[in-house]
Order: structure tokens, then C-alpha cells, then sequence
């Protein structure tokens, strides 16, 4: 009889044992959010951020140094998470009972389906009522009319070669698309790869490459309205994209299917490959001799009869509707929309981005950067990026549609028809 | 005719050997010689080119940034996971092994069939449970998960392990007046050491190597678990793949210093498990 009881009796106690020994190890652990007081939790305030880059990481931290200083009753932490891991947790952070309480994030369909359900602080008392152009106001703005996303900076999208490597081609900018064709005959007559499309782990550059020709060929309403699923990849303007797409096919890099974004980068960096259609991050990531050297001209034009759009991905703030201390969060929100906070960003991150703030001058103004910010101002329309103007699965059914194309440029229809198939699933679920 | 098959034999293993060794040593020299070059010079010439020069300066950055706080991270949440399994892993399956207790198979299967299932499964559910009981984003919250996950594998093979030690031993010991406990303690522990260190060795690198859990469960930079704060030395677009490399190679070292001390435990323990 007293044997199974002492038994027990040992083994609750080893468990217990094993639990504080486990309890120990962790004694330098801090206290978890949910243990703080209640006026501690009001004054603590968490950005997490996506920027991992050194001069992100850098320039964040700036951004909390000065709003603290401004409004000291406040205590706000950073913390940074890799981008792809940040945007798998997103979903799960927003619904947290103690979430981050901002959040960086970007314009377009993603953050409107969060505010609809619900997941976005109002940010309207905290959108400054001039500053922002119509435009970038209504990004910001979900379908209810609230304002629930702050911008603070955007970049562009160009072909971006190099200066130096021009002149040795002895070769212009192209204005037109038969220019365009032109300048890549010249370049492989001359035995350079014209044009680098790494795809390794970076098929979503297709996307780029998809969204200009769209916009130049049919313009951005009907783009608009193909990626919200009110016209079919099938049609025959789509099938158009395609048909103009081919014609560059011969000049992309061949080796670019196996090439990861950093090695394509670094091939047209040494000048094998010529042009590389991409956004302004290609140029950060150069070294800081070549960064002066570094330009890009504008997606060539297809008809002139279609207004032109670029595309000027916008980035910005967020703040979750569960966060324990809205009034700090909105505080945070008001000042990194004003110009002040937006210049000291651009300054310390040294990143090639445009305020979003039209009152914000670039601290660091650039020639190429003189050139971004002209080329956006004077565009008729403004889109996001493929994924930002739909949603993660919609830029999945693109890839796999694209990559394909790419291998199989004569079976255009086959592949537009399961295209139509893959988005129409991937908006049913 | 059998001489000659004698002869040829040894020959042929060690030649596909070698080739094989070759195979899987190729990509891990690839890393120490990344880990050793500057970023220009890979910048420039590419992964696959000969280096310019050779550096210690990546490990330098990469201990800067702060991978200690994150490797001592990972040895906080891996030693006790490790220590917690081993003790109720052994209890567990020993009971199961040696004792009538109802529905011991049903359990085993349980246990087994719970592995079956796919760890993304449990991802949400889990964080959710993590959350409500106020562990979510703590070390001991992923030293609990982590354990949880783990046991029933581990009760599993010791399971058959110690259904191979013979009865009379325990019997004899019970004979003597050794209480049930003291079996354990005295006879079957001992005897099932080197399954125990096979397993403790597995379950460390399992633990330490873990990035799907961390990734779930953890929130807070400062107690990200070294896969993890690896992982957040990449870039968006671009990431120092030198910095990186050295890195991975520093965060190797603890899983392969367990595994040299246990190693022959490791060959010698999983045998006499399946021997069974």
C-alpha cells in the first residue's frame, strides 16, 4: 500500500525537481509584458521592425531616441525581426492579447485586409491634415474611410545600369520600346549580356517586369482592375503583355535562372549584364565607390497614347488595435509622419528612398535620387508593386505563370488559361 | 575466386568512400572559406572563386552583433529541454516497458502517433495555448514546448530499449528488496546509458538546431535562440554572406563538441536499440 504512494510521492517530486531546474535556467529571463503593473504597461511602447540593415536597424532606433526625448513619459523598445520571418508572424502578432505596438509595414491590398478585420488602429488624429499628397492620402486610407497606415518614405522602381560601363558601350538611354530592343541588339552584338533577371530565389522580379509592361500597354486602371479579379488573365490584352515580353526574352542573361538576387546584383555590378530592372535597393547595395556611378532611365515607352505610371512602393507605419497603449502608439505615428522625423530617417539609414512627406527634404540629395523623385512627381498614376496591390498568393500564381513563360515562350495561351485558374483558387480561399 | 573478391572489395569501399566524404565535405569547406573572405572581394568574384585573401574579421562581426547573448539563449532553452526529456522520457518508458499498467500500448501508440503529425499543425494551436498561459515569448515557454514535442519519440525508443534488458535482472534486484523505484535507478538507468546519451546527444541538436518553434514562440530580439538571430543577419535584398557563414560556423560548435564526447555512445546505442 505504501509502496505506489511512495512512488508517486518520488516522481511528483523528481518532476517538480526537473520543472525548477528548468525555472533556473531561465532565472535570466525578463519578466514577460503581461507581468508588468499597469501604469508601467502604458508607458512601454514596441516597434518592430523589418528593417535589417544596418543603417535601418540604425535609423529606427534614432526614430525612438528623438520621440522619447520629445515625449519622455513614454518608453518605447525596438525590436527587429527578418523580413521573411516578420511577415509570417504579422498575422499572428496582430491578434496577440499584448502585440507590438507599431509595426512597419506598406501601403496596398495587404493592410486594407487587416483593417477589415479590424487588426489596425485608427490612425486618423494622428494623419496630418496636409503634407501628403491625395494620392499617398488615400493609400492610407481603409475601405471604411479610416486612415490606419502612416507612409514615411517610398523608392522606385527603373532600369538601373551603370554610367561608367554606358559610356565604355558607347551607348544612350532608350526612351521608346524599339529603342529599348535596339540598344539590347547593340549590346549583344558587342558580346555583353544586356538585361539580368536572377531568379534563384527571387522569381517574384518577374512581377516587375510584368506590372510595367502592363502599364505601359493597357495603363493602370485596367491593371488595377485585372489584379483585383474584375478582368481575366485570358484576355486578350494580357495575352499582348506577353507577346511584347517576348521580344526581350533573347537578351535576359541566360545563367539568370540559377543566379541568386545577390549574385545577379554583383554580375551587373561588375558590368556583365548591362540593365537590371529594379528598384532602388539594387544601388544601396553597392559599394561606395560604385554608388556615384550608379543610374537608371525609365521603363521605356510602349504607347504613348497610355498615361504613364511608375512604380513608387510606399513604406510606412502601423499600429495594432490591441495594442494596451493607443495614445502613445498614435503619439508615435504623429511624429514619424512629420518631416523632421522623415529626414533624420532618410539621413541616418544613408538608404536611396523619397520622403513620403512632400514638406521633407532629402537630407542626402543625389543626383540619381534628384532624377527618382522627378520621374514619380511627373507620372499620371502611382501603383505599389504586384503584391502589394493584391496579396502574396495572387504574386505566387504570377511567378509560376511567368517562370514558365520564360521557358516556354510558345505556350503563352496554355499558361495564361492556368494563370486565370491559379488566381481565381487563390482569391477563393 | 573469393580471394580475389577479397582483394577488389576494400578497394572499391574505400574508393566510393572517398568520393562520398569528398561529396559531403565540399559544401561545409565551402562555408569555413566564406567565413573567411571579406565582402568585396565575394561581391566581386562571386561564391565560386578563388579568394583574394583570407580574414578572421566575419566571426569578429558576426560575435558583435551579437550571437553570444544569442548562443547562450539557445544552451539556456537546449540543456534544460535536454535534461527535462532524458528524466521523464526514461520514467515513462520504463514504466511502459516493465509494468502492467492498462492501455500501456495505446499510450505508446499515442505518443507515437503524435509524431506522425507535422509540426505546422500544432504551430497556431500552440501559440494560442502558449499565450493563454502566459509563456508565450519566454524561454520557458520554449523549453515546455520543446520538451513536450519531443517526448514521445524519445519514450518511444527507450521504450524498446529497455524491453531488451532481460527480466531476471530485475527481478533479482526486486528479490534483494529494491523498491520499483530503485530498479530504475539502480539497474535500468545504468544499463541504458548509452541509449540515453545517444538520445541526449540527438535531442540537443534537435533542440539547438530548432528554428520553426523559435520562430513561433519567440518575439523578443533579446531572447531569440541563435538559429533564428542567424537568420536575422540576412538582408531583405542583400546579406553579408561572409558574416553569415561564420556565423553558422560558430553556432555549430556546441552541437558538434556534444556529439564528439558522445559519439561512441551514439554508434554503440542506437545499435543495441534496433538490435532488439
Amino acid at each position: 500500500m505504501s509502496h505506489p504512494m511512495s512512488r508517486r510521492g518520488f516522481l511528483a517530486g523528481v518532476g517538480a525537481f526537473g520543472v525548477a531546474s528548468a525555472l533556473a535556467g531561465c532565472a535570466t529571463s525578463t519578466p514577460s509584458p503581461a507581468a508588468g503593473s499597469g501604469t508601467k504597461k502604458s508607458a512601454a511602447l514596441q516597434l518592430k521592425s523589418r528593417e535589417t540593415s544596418d543603417g535601418g536597424r540604425k535609423a529606427m532606433q534614432a526614430l525612438l531616441d528623438e520621440f522619447a526625448k520629445a515625449n519622455p513619459q513614454y518608453k518605447p523598445t525596438l525590436n527587429t525581426m527578418e523580413p521573411a520571418a516578420f511577415q509570417q508572424q504579422i498575422r499572428a502578432d496582430l491578434t496577440l492579447a499584448t502585440p507590438p505596438d507599431m509595426l512597419t509595414w506598406f501601403a496596398g491590398e495587404i493592410a486594407s485586409n487587416f483593417a477589415k478585420q479590424g487588426l489596425l488602429l485608427d490612425a486618423t488624429s494622428a494623419f496630418p491634415a496636409d503634407g501628403y499628397s491625395k494620392q499617398f492620402a488615400d493609400l492610407s486610407t481603409d475601405a471604411s474611410g479610416k486612415k490606419i497606415f502612416v507612409p514615411t518614405n517610398y523608392y522606385w522602381w527603373g532600369m538601373f545600369y551603370r554610367t561608367s560601363q554606358f559610356e565604355k558601350w558607347d551607348v544612350s538611354e532608350p526612351k521608346t520600346w524599339d529603342e529599348f530592343i535596339a540598344l539590347c541588339k547593340t549590346l549583344k552584338g558587342k558580346g555583353v549580356s544586356p538585361i539580368a533577371l536572377p531568379l534563384a530565389d527571387s522569381a517574384w522580379l518577374t512581377a516587375s517586369w510584368f506590372d510595367y509592361l502592363n502599364l505601359r500597354i493597357n495603363g493602370a486602371t485596367f491593371h488595377r482592375a485585372l489584379l483585383a479579379g474584375q478582368e481575366s488573365y485570358t484576355d486578350p490584352r494580357v495575352a499582348k503583355v506577353l507577346d511584347t515580353w517576348r521580344e526581350v526574352l533573347p537578351y535576359l542573361d541566360p545563367a539568370g535562372k540559377g543566379l541568386a538576387f545577390q549574385e545577379g546584383s554583383a554580375k551587373w555590378q561588375q558590368g556583365k549584364d548591362a540593365m537590371f530592372l529594379a528598384g532602388t535597393f539594387l544601388g544601396d547595395a553597392t559599394p561606395a565607390d560604385v554608388k556615384a556611378d550608379v543610374n537608371f532611365f525609365q521603363f521605356p515607352i510602349i504607347d504613348a497614347n497610355v498615361p504613364v505610371a511608375e512604380e513608387a512602393p510606399l513604406d510606412g507605419f502601423i499600429a495594432s488595435a490591441r495594442t494596451a497603449n493607443p495614445e502613445g502608439a498614435l503619439a508615435f505615428m504623429k511624429y514619424v509622419a512629420t518631416p523632421q522625423a522623415q529626414e533624420l530617417y532618410l539621413k541616418t539609414s544613408g538608404s536611396t528612398l523619397i520622403p513620403a512627406n512632400s514638406n521633407a527634404k532629402s537630407p542626402v540629395s543625389t543626383p540619381l535620387l534628384e532624377k527618382g523623385r522627378a520621374m514619380v512627381a511627373s507620372a499620371a498614376d502611382v501603383t505599389q508593386f504586384f503584391n502589394r496591390d493584391s496579396n502574396d498568393d495572387q504574386l505566387n500564381a504570377l511567378t509560376t505563370a511567368l517562370v514558365r513563360f520564360i521557358d516556354k515562350p510558345d505556350e503563352a495561351g496554355d499558361i495564361l488559361k492556368k494563370w486565370q485558374d491559379d488566381s481565381a483558387k487563390a482569391r477563393g480561399n | 575466386m573469393t580471394a580475389r573478391k577479397s582483394r577488389v572489395r576494400p578497394w572499391f569501399f574505400h574508393g566510393g568512400m572517398s568520393v562520398l566524404a569528398f561529396l559531403w565535405l565540399v559544401p561545409l569547406a565551402l562555408v569555413v572559406v566564406t567565413s573567411l573572405r571579406t565582402f568585396d572581394d565575394l561581391a566581386d568574384a562571386g561564391l565560386a572563386s578563388v579568394p583574394k585573401g583570407l580574414t578572421i574579421d566575419p566571426y569578429r562581426q558576426a560575435l558583435d552583433s551579437g550571437e553570444w547573448q544569442s548562443i547562450v539563449n539557445s544552451l539556456i532553452i537546449t540543456v534544460p529541454v535536454v535534461v527535462v526529456t532524458l528524466v521523464l522520457a526514461s520514467m515513462a518508458a520504463y514504466g511502459l516497458a516493465r509494468h502492467r499498467i492498462p492501455f500501456r500500448k495505446t499510450m505508446l501508440l499515442l505518443m507515437l502517433a503524435g509524431n506522425l503529425l507535422p509540426a505546422q499543425l500544432l504551430l497556431i494551436p500552440v501559440l494560442k495555448l502558449t499565450e493563454q498561459f502566459g509563456i508565450f515569448d519566454s524561454r520557458i515557454g520554449m523549453i515546455v514546448v520543446l520538451t513536450a514535442v519531443g517526448l514521445g519519440f524519445y519514450v518511444f525508443v527507450l521504450h524498446g530499449f529497455m524491453r531488451g534488458i532481460p527480466d531476471e535482472i530485475t527481478h533479482a534486484a526486486k528479490i534483494d528488496g529494491a523498491t520499483t523505484f530503485g530498479v530504475y535507478l539502480r539497474i535500468v538507468l545504468p544499463l541504458t546509458k548509452p541509449a540515453m546519451a545517444a538520445l541526449g546527444s540527438l535531442a540537443f541538436t534537435w533542440t539547438f538546431n530548432d528554428l520553426l518553434w523559435a520562430i513561433t514562440l519567440l518575439r523578443d530580439e533579446q531572447k531569440l535562440p541563435v538559429t533564428p538571430a542567424i537568420l536575422g543577419m540576412q538582408g531583405e535584398f542583400v546579406s553579408s554572406w561572409n558574416v553569415i557563414a561564420a556565423a553558422t560556423v560558430i553556432a555549430a560548435i556546441p552541437t558538434v563538441i556534444v556529439f564528439l564526447r558522445f559519439q561512441r555512445y551514439f554508434i554503440s546505442g542506437l545499435l543495441i536499440g534496433s538490435a532488439k
